[in-house]
């Protein structure tokens, strides 16, 4: 027989080195600078988002179109159901009705998966004895050395040369391929993408896409070279065609079908598995020995679940309301078949002793938390993660693979919390990527440049000095507000920067930091008591505290100024708790937990002493810590938990506050603005606090209009930490930011961080960017004086 | 009576509809000799060639005589990979999905549905349930009760989006599905 494949194989196991795929995956410098250096891959990553968050969005939406009045979807509109239809439409927001199902769904399925996880070994026990009863035989594996092993064992005692695989993360994780590639036993990847990564010797890149990361002329090159036939570079069909004739062999001769398995039914012992090309069908039915191999943290426990899970699962990874196909295999069918079902720990169960991982334990391998990610966009998924890639990557490799596979890619996340608004399993993803960073860190150390820096975050008093000081010293170097390292000149004549600076700084300009922090201006403005405001609203004659935040204190006290200005023309009477400094996330952020726990206290017994009715910050970022992270920072230390609770009661971010208790009506601030503006949400301002509409009826209180832009929800690229770690990705996702600004036709960009604030104004100044950059408190305190001047 | 016809033309237009949408062609007709000639001229006008069809099928006379070439038995794997179109009957049909649901347990019977080129899915409108949450009692009273232990879902023709995310119809599995629809009562 002259099958090219089967040659090529045989061949190749007979030569040198290069036949088989690496064991690990190579250093992750190494692959970062590589992705950096692929311009191909982020261009496809960013068409691909751009489209799946666009038809994802589409199929979630269609569920409640095709469901009328919000009844069942396949069913029909019920005779009284009109009212109903009208009552929910005018009650819910639209953006949040299409949400609505798929957030009610995800939230059941979460439900049901925890009972799983907290019941796992009754389950297991459950879906074993019955699979068992199918005639199904079951093999827990602990390490991926023994699932291996099972298969080999299994193949050589049955003579089996040719193994056929429809797609499976779970022998990725356990490097199957090499183990039996290594006993001359051939395991050929049936599903389209898995089988050119397997031919181009490289991983899956995407869970779901395996080769998001390669073009068709790639395939091409590398489908002539495999058939001896040219095979057309711009013809996908013709390219699929050849996997279509050329497996078509593998599967009739092999001898044994390893798949992998979507959902396991605890009830009755099934196994569903899910895909669209119908190579795992045939791989399940040809062979006559199947071997499905599985994490133990698939088990559902009913059919019930199974359906929700596939309600779920399509819509999130392809955007299909379901995909081809979706089978439900419980045993063999005819005499001489064996299924063999190999349950993998490897990790899982240490997974769900630990309360701040557990819950990733529900994860479906949907893939949705990758096609958010905007670092993920940039270096793609052989950097950005490890053998599981996108943010349930950064979180599970430490435990299947070691932290030190996770010490490097969980570092690029920039906890912008898009994967979590998408996750079709309600996983904290951004929480426990934080945790693994801790984790690196407690067992690793902080990088070297972060100590210094860090410990003396920790020393306000040092700090005020140090930080005044640098004020003095940056004197020289300031023009047009900023510090521009990309056009430093000596005597007159550009300088080059090394390169290591024009990567950190070559493209953005540097704030100045302040020789009057933002408290010195504030001060001599404080009244004993509020002034008239100049609108009626909800917040006059209220007292607030203003919580600076350190970033607007040293490097925009003129913004610190317009805030409280604002605040005062409402009618609030502001007091500036004086020992503050910062609430501890730049600590988070780095890892650095016992720094950032430091800075909590100090920040929560400054807060207490505050005699006000409200707390605001002009920094969504500090709220957003108070808010949502201190009460998973002081776990186990109820006393300091409770204090927290108590503060954070009455902290609230700019916006919110403006929205929620000020309450000004639109056009309340009208006058003449001739600019025009779009809004950047800031990431974990629109994805962990929701804040969406709000800032837009704030800036519509002014009297403008504000100008979308697409992606306004995507990340700027600041990420904190990320934007000194990898400042490439910080560019790059920076510049798709820009592009969305540009591309709508604004000349102002708003938004209400001011770590976006410095990360955009920086940007835009180092570019010749033709927009300017405001926080919200900025653009207010603009209109306001307008609005008293007219 | 009148609301059992809303309901049953409810779901089988929704059916249509989701079946047409995920790529499947939908063939309305009357009983079982106008799908058998439906099939016949379809398979015809692509050119003809060997038609594979279940034990099942082939057993039912007024079917079989409805063809000029006698169905050809799924006898082993080659045959069927070389045949021009497969015949299989769905148990029941999916409105909210266009799902059509097979749970053949031999082997040979349920290939005839997956290495065909073109593939033909008989169903009986009747035979049409609301969701996927119906599908899942149906799924569990056929495996836990019935012993039927391979059940699929099939929605529209094997596809992939794997090579630049281009959708090309037709990887593995058949390139062309045809759900052929039967408004009359089932025979069995």
């Amino acid at each position: 027989m002259s099958n090219p494949i089967i040659n090529r194989v045989t061949h190749q196991s007979d030569s040198a080195t290069e036949s088989h795929m690496e064991e690990k995956p190579a250093p992750f410098k190494q692959r970062y600078h590589k992705a950096l250096a692929d311009g191909r891959l982020s261009r496809n990553l960013l068409n691909f988002q751009r489209s799946w968050r666009v038809s994802r969005d589409e199929t979630f939406a269609e569920f409640k179109t095709l469901g009328d009045s919000g009844e069942k979807v396949g069913r029909p509109p019920v005779a009284t159901s009109t009212a109903a239809g009208n009552f929910v439409s005018e009650a819910i927001p639209l953006e949040e009705m299409d949400e609505r199902d798929f957030q009610e769904m995800r939230h059941k399925l979460a439900g049901i998966k925890d009972k799983v996880i907290d019941n796992q070994e009754d389950y297991l026990d459950h879906f074993i004895q019955a699979a068992r009863r199918n005639g199904i035989i079951v093999y827990e594996a602990e390490t991926p050395a023994e699932l291996n092993n099972y298969v080999l064992e299994l193949c050589q005692r049955k003579g089996i040369t040719t193994v056929v695989k429809s797609k499976t993360m779970v022998s990725e994780e356990t490097g199957l391929n090499h183990v039996l590639e290594a006993k001359g036993i051939r395991p050929v990847e049936t599903d389209l993408g898995e089988w050119i990564a397997q031919l181009s010797h490289e991983r899956p890149s995407h869970m779901v896409l395996p080769i998001i990361h390669k073009s068709r002329q790639q395939v091409a090159a590398l489908f002539s070279k495999v058939t001896g036939r040219t095979v057309d570079p711009e013809n996908v069909t013709e390219q699929v065609r050849v996997a279509r004739t050329e497996l078509r062999q593998d599967f009739l001769k092999a001898g044994m079908g390893v798949s992998g398995a979507n959902a396991l039914v605890a009830e009755s012992g099934a196994v569903m598995f899910i895909e669209n090309e119908g190579n795992a069908r045939l791989v399940t039915t040809l062979p006559s020995v199947h071997v499905v191999v599985a994490g133990i943290e698939k088990l559902v426990p009913d059919y019930a679940a199974a359906m929700l899970q596939l309600r779920l699962l399509a819509r999130s990874a392809t955007a299909q309301p379901i995909t081809s196909y979706s089978t439900f295999l419980s045993g063999p069918t005819e005499p001489g078949k064996e299924i063999h079902l190999v349950l993998l720990d490897n990790g899982r169960r240490r997974m769900r002793e630990m309360p701040e991982f557990k819950d990733a334990l529900r994860c479906i391998r949907c893939a949705a938390c990758a096609d958010v990610c905007p670092p993920y966009q940039i270096v793609g998924g052989h950097v950005f993660g490890y053998i599981y890639s996108g943010a349930i990557g950064l979180v599970n490799t430490p435990f299947h693979h070691g932290i030190e596979a996770a010490a490097d890619p969980q570092s690029l996340c920039v906890q912008c919390n898009a994967c979590v608004t998408v996750c079709p399993v309600e996983i904290p993803l951004a929480r426990q990527i934080m945790d693994v960073r801790a984790m690196v860190v407690e067992q690793k150390g902080l990088v070297w440049y972060k100590k210094p820096v860090l410990w003396l975050w920790q020393r306000p008093l040092l700090f005020n000095v140090l930080a005044r000081t640098a004020g003095y010293l940056a004197q020289p170097l300031v023009s047009n507000g900023f510090i521009q390292p990309a056009r430093f000149k000596i005597l007159g004549r550009s300088v080059p920067l090394p390169k290591f600076l024009k990567t950190m700084v070559g493209w953005r300009s540097l704030p100045v930091p302040a020789i009057k922090p933002g408290r010195d201006l504030i001060k001599p403005k404080l009244t004993p008591t509020a002034q008239p405001p100049v609108v009626p609203n909800g917040a006059a004659g209220k007292t607030v505290a203003y919580f600076i935040q350190c970033l607007t204190d040293r490097l925009y006290p003129d913004m610190a100024a317009s805030t409280v200005e604002i605040l005062q023309n409402l009618g609030c009477k502001v007091v500036v708790p004086e020992s503050q400094h910062c609430c501890g996330l730049p600590n988070l952020d780095s890892g650095d937990k016992a720094g950032a726990i430091v800075l909590a206290k100090q920040t929560i017994e400054t807060l207490e002493k505050a005699e006000a009715d409200y707390i605001v910050t002009g920094a969504a970022s500090c709220a957003i810590i108070m808010l949502h992270d201190y009460q998973h920072m002081f776990e186990g230390m109820p006393e300091w938990a409770a204090r927290a609770a108590k503060v954070s009661e009455k902290v609230m971010d700019f916006i919110t506050f403006m929205d929620k208790v000020v309450k000004l009506p639109a056009g309340a601030l009208a006058a003449p603005y001739d600019a025009t503006v779009t809004y950047h949400n800031f990431c974990q301002s629109g994805n962990v606090m929701g804040l969406r509409d709000e800032p837009r009826r704030l800036i519509r209180s002014l009297g403008i209009e504000v100008t979308e832009m697409e992606e306004s929800n995507v990340c700027c690229g600041f990420g904190g930490s990320t934007s000194a770690d990898y400042p490439e990705v910080s560019r790059r996702i920076l510049e798709r930011k820009f592009g969305n600004v540009e591309a709508s036709g604004a000349n102002v960009l708003v938004t209400d961080n001011p770590g976006c604030v410095m990360h955009m104004r920086g940007g835009a100044d180092a570019q010749g960017r033709d927009f300017k950059v405001l926080h919200i408190t900025e653009l207010v305190a603009e209109q306001l004086r307008r609005f008293e001047a007219k | 009576m009148e609301e059992t016809k809303y309901m049953s033309d409810f779901l089988k237009n929704r059916f249509k509809d989701r079946a047409t949408k995920s790529g499947a062609t939908v063939l309305e007709v009357a009983d079982l000799p106008e799908a058998a000639r439906t099939i016949a001229q379809v398979v015809s006008d692509k050119g003809g060639g060997l038609i594979v069809a279940t034990p099942d099928l082939r057993e039912q006379a007024i079917f079989t005589r409805e063809f000029a070439s006698p169905l050809h038995p799924a006898t082993d794997e080659v045959t069927v990979a070389g045949s021009v179109a497969g015949v299989s009957p769905g148990r029941f049909g999916i409105a909210e999905t266009g799902s059509v649901v097979y749970a053949a347990n031999d082997r040979l019977d349920r290939l005839v549905a997956m290495l065909s080129p073109v593939h033909f899915a008989l169903l009986y409108a009747t035979n049409i349930i609301a969701d996927l949450e119906i599908a899942g009692e149906k799924v569990k009273q056929l495996q836990m009760q019935e012993g039927k232990r391979y059940i699929s879902f099939v929605t529209g023709p094997s596809r992939t989006a794997d090579i630049e995310r281009v959708l090309t119809i037709g990887v593995q599995g058949p390139k062309e599905l045809f759900i052929v629809l039967i408004n009359g009562e089932s025979e069995n």
